[in-house]
């Protein structure tokens, strides 16, 4: 079906699809791998010379660099085909040959010469806490153009430099969007997100500890392709946070059903156990990380909320139940932050589970006096059914009005 | 008496070293006389994670440093055990130590190809590799072709490692797999099976590209296997634990002049003469970690881990060595050749791990932590020795202090102003062009150097450094 698709799409545009059939193939889990790798990067490549590949800067502020990590994890395409076809990454230090003041070059020129073409992305919290002074990325050269007249070039005056000059701003990882680990109390390093740091700019937030390299390329190529894509209130994609992950669970059965896992390592919904599913919007369940091959909740382990805004401090304990929250009698101001924001998430948390207490499965299950907890089919059948349901989910498409069909 | 010109560079930032990081180099004649590494970030993971739940840390540390998590992972799970007494079931152990090993072989095959390799190769001229201001490239044509090939597949096959980490753990980085109490997904003869297929990839790598690589490395470039010499005194944890009565894979231990002496946790101390902190040297078990910016006389925002009040290397040569794998020599070309060598181990080791895993044993045990306590936990990381010390108070984490295998590797001077590990193996290396030194770029990433983790101890001002600088 897409075959004659690309072929009448492609036109003096440059554009390969109708931008909702791109979007309905970047929703659809791990078909945009091979889609991306098998027909679009060729043709994007036979079009476009090398030259017209929007230019990237890459700038780590205060991070992990889990997101490059992640990013180069991404395996169809692969991290080569996307940095020959798709973009031309200009500057990432720790990929880049040339260190120093070559280094630096480099990222001025692309500034001045790509102003308004290239994208920025930048990984990591800003820290803005005692003038900016707590990460540094380079230096200055001599470049005119910044606020401070330090030779040393912060992160924040790195990003607010490239941000004004950018085409596009995209800030992956939860520490970039939100401050994330980074940021966590008591935030020693005064650490916000990159739309913080940049108030009068749009960002496009890819959170996620670390980013999935899907979203990062995926909303990469919508950038390349299309421009912004649709974003949600916190400036996330929708096509991949649309959803919230207890919705797509592929656990989401024993949820209405009942059947609650009582450690960790057990099957079974981990609700119970401090799942931050329902209060987390991302496609995990149907994505998967790393090539397809597992994700935390079919790890036998709960979702601690990585792309949430506010992890960790909202999402912590990770492994305890957030209504049934047990807060020692000690006074530090940690636990009175994680009070405080745990009371909004345990709110949501609360609300689904009345309504579900209502109406769904569970109460007739608890109504009908069956024990909570049943018997699990089969290990293999579980597998088994969880397959044909994810291959099922694959192929659902949202109707015309952006809902999706269930 | 030829008149030799003095030279301070600073070389900012340093590429291709996992960090925001920087390097200043004194330059007298032909060969560097001093040389001092400054990290150039600060995030206080310490001062994070008091007042927390304790059975976070094992996932919230992870995300000090996103190549090495898992080392991070299992060094928190290891410290919370010990402290609770627990009784980890063998399986456990056994599934644990696989996630984390396919981790070290992700990391040894980004380290060696993506950012060490690039200083002795002429990579492929794509950005971001163009430009690339190094001259010194000595392979011919067809070796360096061969190292261009298999740069482009080890992209792929750090990937794959990854995968394989992920099929255990959820997702990789970060894992999810990685708790106090042993591993909780049990095993499945299907996921056994698929990571074997997985693994017969990444052995094939490593043997059949990743050792004649850097054979070939080692041939054109003979000089490296002298150079970077450094204080030749070694260090590293028990790595690999295989039940709870402290049997380990890889054995801990110290080299001195060659010879493998035993190690005593207690005797670790950190020195902060030379580091913006107030106090003097102190057991990480009781150590603080309070700023004082506008100390004399300080430099670096890592502290300096000391043992018995000398500066120890550490690094899978020490692994190495220790065991009896690799012991030619100390030099950058030794670190890098005792990599390759242990993911050859590494990877025959998971193998023997998936074909002892029991199907239908228990692999995960939850812990019952004491309300007050002390945990120590010690692994051998991706880069060497990692030690977490933990105590909790009242069911919270009360005080945590982490000492990296980079803080061991980049630590500046001591009070008896003895410098840093990686200062000292910079010293008297010759330089052909001040200019460009690419010498001490090789020597500097034969540590493979992290500064994320190097730094995430502090949490203070920076004033002091802008004067350094």
């Amino acid at each position: 079906m897409l075959f004659p698709l690309v072929k009448t799409m492609w036109g003096k545009a440059g554009r390969l699809l109708k931008q909702a059939d791109f979007r309905r193939l970047l929703r659809a889990g791990k078909n945009t791998y091979s889609f991306l790798a098998d027909m679009l990067l060729p043709e994007v490549k036979r079009s476009w010379q090398p030259k017209d590949r929007l230019p990237v800067i890459w700038v780590e502020a205060l991070s992990c660099t889990g997101d490059t990590i992640s990013f180069e994890n991404s395996l169809n395409p692969g991290s080569w085909e996307i940095l020959t076809e798709l973009i031309d990454l200009r500057y990432h230090y720790m990929l880049m040959a040339a260190s120093g003041n070559d280094a630096m070059d480099v990222m001025y020129d692309v500034a001045n010469s790509e102003q308004g073409r290239f994208i920025l992305i930048v990984e990591g919290a800003v820290p803005i806490g005692d003038k900016e002074r707590f990460t540094i990325v380079g230096t200055k050269r001599g470049i005119a153009g910044f606020e401070t007249p330090d030779e040393l070039l912060t992160a924040y005056d790195a990003i607010s430099y490239l941000g004004r000059r950018a085409r596009h701003v995209m800030a992956v990882g939860s520490c970039a969007t939100w401050g994330g680990p980074s940021a966590a109390y008591p935030n020693p390093a005064g650490c916000v997100g990159v739309q913080k740091a940049l108030p009068k700019r749009r960002v496009i937030n890819v959170p996620g500890c670390p980013a999935h390299a899907d979203w990062m390329v995926g909303t990469l190529a919508h950038l390349v392709l299309y421009g912004e894509p649709e974003i949600d209130a916190y400036g996330r994609p929708t096509d991949f946070f649309g959803q919230t992950i207890h919705n797509l669970c592929t656990r989401r059965q024993h949820f209405e059903n009942g059947i609650f896992a009582r450690k960790l390592g057990d099957p079974g919904c981990y609700y119970r156990l401090g799942c931050k599913g329902p209060v987390t919007f991302a496609d995990c369940p149907i994505r998967r990380w790393n090539n397809t091959s597992n994700w935390p909740v079919e790890d036998n382990t709960p979702c601690i909320g990585c792309t949430a805004p506010g992890f960790p401090d909202e999402m912590e304990p990770f492994f305890h139940h957030l209504p049934d929250i047990k807060l020692p009698n000690i006074t530090t101001t940690a636990t009175a932050v994680a009070k405080a924001v745990a009371a909004v998430t345990a709110a949501g948390i609360g609300t689904h589970l009345a309504v579900t207490w209502g109406s769904g499965h569970l109460a007739k299950t608890i109504k009908r006096g069956l024990p909570l907890r049943q018997k699990p089919p089969r290990a293999g059948l579980t597998g088994k059914i969880s397959n044909v349901l994810r291959s099922q989910k694959s192929l659902w498409y949202p109707d015309s009005n952006g809902k999706w069909d269930r | 008496m030829s008149k030799e010109i003095k030279k301070t560079i600073t070389i900012n930032p340093i590429a291709r070293v996992h960090g925001d990081a920087t390097m200043t180099l004194e330059i007298k004649g032909d060969k560097i006389i001093r040389a001092r590494t400054t990290s150039l970030y600060v995030r206080g993971f310490e001062k994070i994670l008091v007042g927390r739940d304790p059975l976070d840390a094992p996932y919230l540390t992870q995300r000090i440093c996103g190549i090495c998590s898992a080392a991070h992972g299992v060094a928190a799970s290891l410290a919370l055990e010990n402290m609770a007494q627990a009784k980890v079931p063998n399986n456990g152990l056994l599934l644990r130590n696989i996630a984390f090993a396919v981790d070290i072989i992700m990391n040894h095959i980004t380290f060696l190809y993506v950012l060490a390799l690039p200083d002795y190769f002429r990579p492929p001229s794509v950005s971001p590799l163009v430009p690339n201001p190094t001259k010194d490239y000595r392979l011919p044509a067809q070796y360096n072709q061969q190292l261009g090939q298999s740069y482009l597949q080890a992209l792929t096959m750090r990937a794959i490692a990854h995968q394989l980490a992920a099929l255990w753990s959820g997702k990789a980085p970060h894992q999810h797999g990685m708790l106090a109490g042993g591993f909780p997904l049990p095993p499945t003869a299907e996921r056994v099976l698929e990571s074997l297929s997985l693994l017969a990839q990444l052995k094939g790598f490593i043997i059949d590209r990743m050792l004649p690589d850097l054979e070939l490395v080692g041939e054109f470039y003979p000089e490296y296997w002298l150079l970077g010499q450094g204080y030749g005194r070694l260090i590293s944890y028990p790595t690999f634990p295989l039940d709870n009565r402290g049997t380990t894979v890889f054995k801990g231990g110290r080299v001195v002049a060659g010879k493998v002496l035993p190690l005593c946790p207690d005797k670790i101390t950190e020195d902060v003469t030379r580091s913006w902190y107030r106090g003097g040297e102190e057991a990480p078990a009781t150590g603080h970690t309070d700023i004082e910016p506008d100390k004399d006389g300080a430099y670096s925002w890592i502290k300096a881990p000391r043992y018995q009040g000398l500066p120890y290397e550490t690094g899978p040569l020490a692994r190495m060595w220790i065991n009896g794998y690799w012991r030619r020599g100390l030099s950058a070309l030794d670190r890098l050749m005792a990599r390759a060598v242990e993911a050859k181990l590494i990877v025959n080791l998971i193998e023997d791990w998936l074909n002892q895993i029991q199907l239908r044993a228990p692999t995960f045990k939850p812990i019952k932590l004491p309300r007050e306590g002390r945990g120590l936990g010690l692994t051998g990381a991706m880069r060497g020795a990692l030690g977490h010390w933990v105590e909790i108070r009242g069911g919270r984490i009360a005080h945590y202090q982490i000492i990296t295998p980079s803080a061991w590797n980049y630590s500046p001077a001591d009070a008896k102003g003895q410098p840093g590990p990686v200062e000292k193996a910079l010293e008297k290396t010759p330089v052909a062009d001040p200019d460009n030194p690419v010498e001490a770029g090789r020597i500097l990433r034969s540590f493979d150097p992290c500064y994320s983790c190097a730094v995430h101890t502090v949490t203070a001002k920076q004033e002091k450094l802008w004067r350094v600088l």
